[in-house]
């Protein structure tokens, strides 16, 4: 039953070669898309092009399908899995200020990485600007550290919060995913016209 | 391929998302039983080797050690842990233990957890529901139960001549005159009583699979 | 110059999709956890910190968590990740032609412009990423898959900021004369 120690059963070695392949296949997924390309990235936040909603919101629910079904029938132990615990706040904060950095940089930190692997230039100075902005967060951290620590919910599911099984949770996001990506699709044909493609 | 057949792989994919999440809906997620029995393979052969029944002398080693985190879970009635229990016990009957789980899993490296019953039927129960859902702590169960910590450990030896003739039902069968809970001396045996008993030594603390993710 | 494709052929975005979720499944399957990069950044860099001005990572509380004494930062599943990422990245883009060293900027401003809006954006997200502990792979995609409610209200946020503010600088993305 998964999830597996790694290190323990195919050795240190092996385990980083897994990490490997996993983010090769990741890289080599997101620049197929076209997530190397910033002006790709940024058309989303125009409605133009829907890329980025499309492949986010299809990985997300595709996964959550499986996943359950996998702990559904014992497969995977969803004791072992691992949720993000919930920072509430900051990560409201982060996540309000990411979306600045999205619409000015065009990338977020994976995508950035999958740009400068195909040396486009912009990519290559976003990475450096966040690496700007990570060393300047370790310093500055200690500053508002009882904010970072702050609204600590633990390991919170959505359907604990909602009080919901878990399976209904999951129908209802991919019933809410089909329509928004529907209707969003025509909306946007209807502002660009069918010359834009995605 | 013409534009209306991708148009065609598209609904057909969101059909059969749509369909599976609504399966997850009617299958629904596992059951702590249910869980079990995913893990049952793995884990009965300690059960029925006797990996994880300890002795009451161990148990009374762990009681005094500084260095275990020890609980001492009592899935008895309100009754039996009134006229007897152990020191420092909590009682949290079977049907409560899942609501905890969050508790057990969080626990520390050196947690221990030993269920403590009559006799070892119910003790058993709760030790499977815990490894189900508190993802595997250092569990054990209290090996022949309350009944035979009473025969070894209270003053006077008629205790083990009433045990021996009875069945073996979870039941508190040692005859306890008062009702004294943890009070009764035998709650917590002196260390002298003890260091003559020899045992076989089963608890290890088992290093566990640590859930590790999340961006560094 | 060179003859460009007019538009870069690029998967289906559902495809693509769909293959990025059976990937990140397989991901939790066998290590319990999901995607990441922020993280993986995060790391080196704390690496080339440590080798610079050691004490100073040691006696930093953040800092010290990865790298405090003898403590290796870049002994962690996602620097390989990233390592990975950088890897199949280029190799796709490579196969199809798309590895060249070039700026991809809205039509309205110039190269230069596009580098200082990359490097500033760049700032946002990376501060932004720590803070948030996780970035569009480790929370949104991985925390929304296994339904942690705050990597939903985290991708929501990211969504809402960068809505929020793109008509006001539509400039950098937009082509000229308006919407």
């Amino acid at each position: 039953m998964g999830p597996f120690d790694l290190s323990a059963e195919i050795g240190q070695i092996g385990a980083w070669t897994i990490y490997l392949l996993v983010g090769f296949a990741f890289g080599f997924i997101l620049e197929s898309a076209g997530f190397g390309d910033s002006r790709l990235l940024a058309a989303q936040f125009y409605w133009r092009d829907l890329t980025v909603l499309k492949v986010m919101f299809t990985a997300i629910l595709v996964a959550a399908v499986l996943i359950f079904w996998s702990t559904a029938i014992g497969w995977l132990d969803y004791d072992y899995v691992w949720v993000n615990p919930t920072y509430l706040w900051p990560g409201i904060v982060g996540g309000l200020i990411m979306g600045v950095g999205f619409i000015f940089g065009g990338f977020c930190p994976g995508t950035s990485l999958v740009g400068a692997s195909t040396l486009k230039l912009d990519a290559i100075w976003f990475v450096a600007g966040s690496a700007v902005g990570i060393l300047s967060f370790g310093e500055t951290v200690a500053l508002f550290d009882d904010f970072w620590h702050s609204s600590n919910l633990g390991r919170l599911t959505l359907q604990a919060w909602l009080e919901l099984p878990t399976g209904m949770v999951v129908f209802g996001l991919v019933a809410i995913g089909i329509v928004v990506l529907w209707v969003g699709d025509i909306v946007r044909r209807r502002i660009y016209g069918d010359s834009s493609e995605h | 391929m013409t534009p209306v057949s991708i148009k065609h792989l598209h609904g057909l994919g969101a059909t059969v998302l749509l369909l599976a999440s609504a399966g997850l809906v009617w299958h629904g997620q596992p059951t702590p039983s249910e869980k079990w029995g995913f893990l049952a393979h793995e884990l009965e052969p300690r059960l029925i080797e006797r990996q994880v029944q300890i002795d009451p002398a161990e148990l009374a080693e762990l009681m005094r050690n500084n260095f275990i985190d020890l609980q001492l879970i009592d899935v008895r009635d309100e009754r039996d842990w009134n006229l007897f229990h152990l020191w420092g016990a909590q009682r949290i009957p079977t049907q409560d233990l899942p609501a905890q789980h969050k508790r057990f899993a969080a626990l520390p490296d050196n947690g221990v957890i030993v269920l403590v019953g009559n006799d070892e039927a119910r003790a058993t129960e709760a030790w499977k529901l815990i490894m189900a859902t508190a993802s595997q702590p250092n569990a054990y169960i209290l090996a022949g139960g309350i009944n035979r910590w009473l025969a070894e450990f209270a003053p006077g030896h008629h205790g083990r001549s009433v045990l021996a003739r009875e069945q073996v039902n979870d039941t508190l069968r040692y005859p306890v005159k008062m009702a004294m809970g943890s009070r009764h001396p035998a709650a917590l045996p002196d260390t002298h009583h003890v260091k003559d008993l020899s045992f076989t030594s089963k608890v290890k603390l088992q290093k566990r699979m640590v859930m590790k993710g999340g961006c560094g | 110059m060179l003859q460009r494709p007019k538009r870069d052929r690029y998967w289906d975005p559902y495809i693509a999709g769909a293959l990025l979720g059976v990937l990140l499944f397989v991901t939790f399957l066998l290590t319990g956890h999901g995607l990441g990069s922020s993280g993986g950044v995060n790391r080196i860099l704390v690496a080339l910190e440590d080798l610079v001005v050691p004490r100073h990572v040691d006696t930093t509380p953040y800092l010290a968590g990865m790298a405090g004494g003898e403590r290796s930062p870049l002994d962690h599943w996602i620097v390989w990740q990233v390592a990975g990422i950088l890897v199949g990245g280029f190799l796709s883009g490579w196969l199809r032609g798309r590895v060249r060293l070039e700026t991809r900027h809205g039509p309205q401003i110039t190269p230069r412009t596009r580098w200082v809006m990359a490097f500033i954006g760049g700032i946002f997200m990376g501060y932004g990423a720590r803070l948030a502990r996780g970035c569009t792979s480790g929370q949104a995609l991985s925390g929304g898959a296994v339904l942690s409610a705050g990597s939903w209200a985290f991708m929501l946020a990211v969504f809402a900021g960068g809505y929020l503010l793109a008509w006001f600088v539509r400039r950098l993305w937009q082509p000229g004369g308006g919407s």
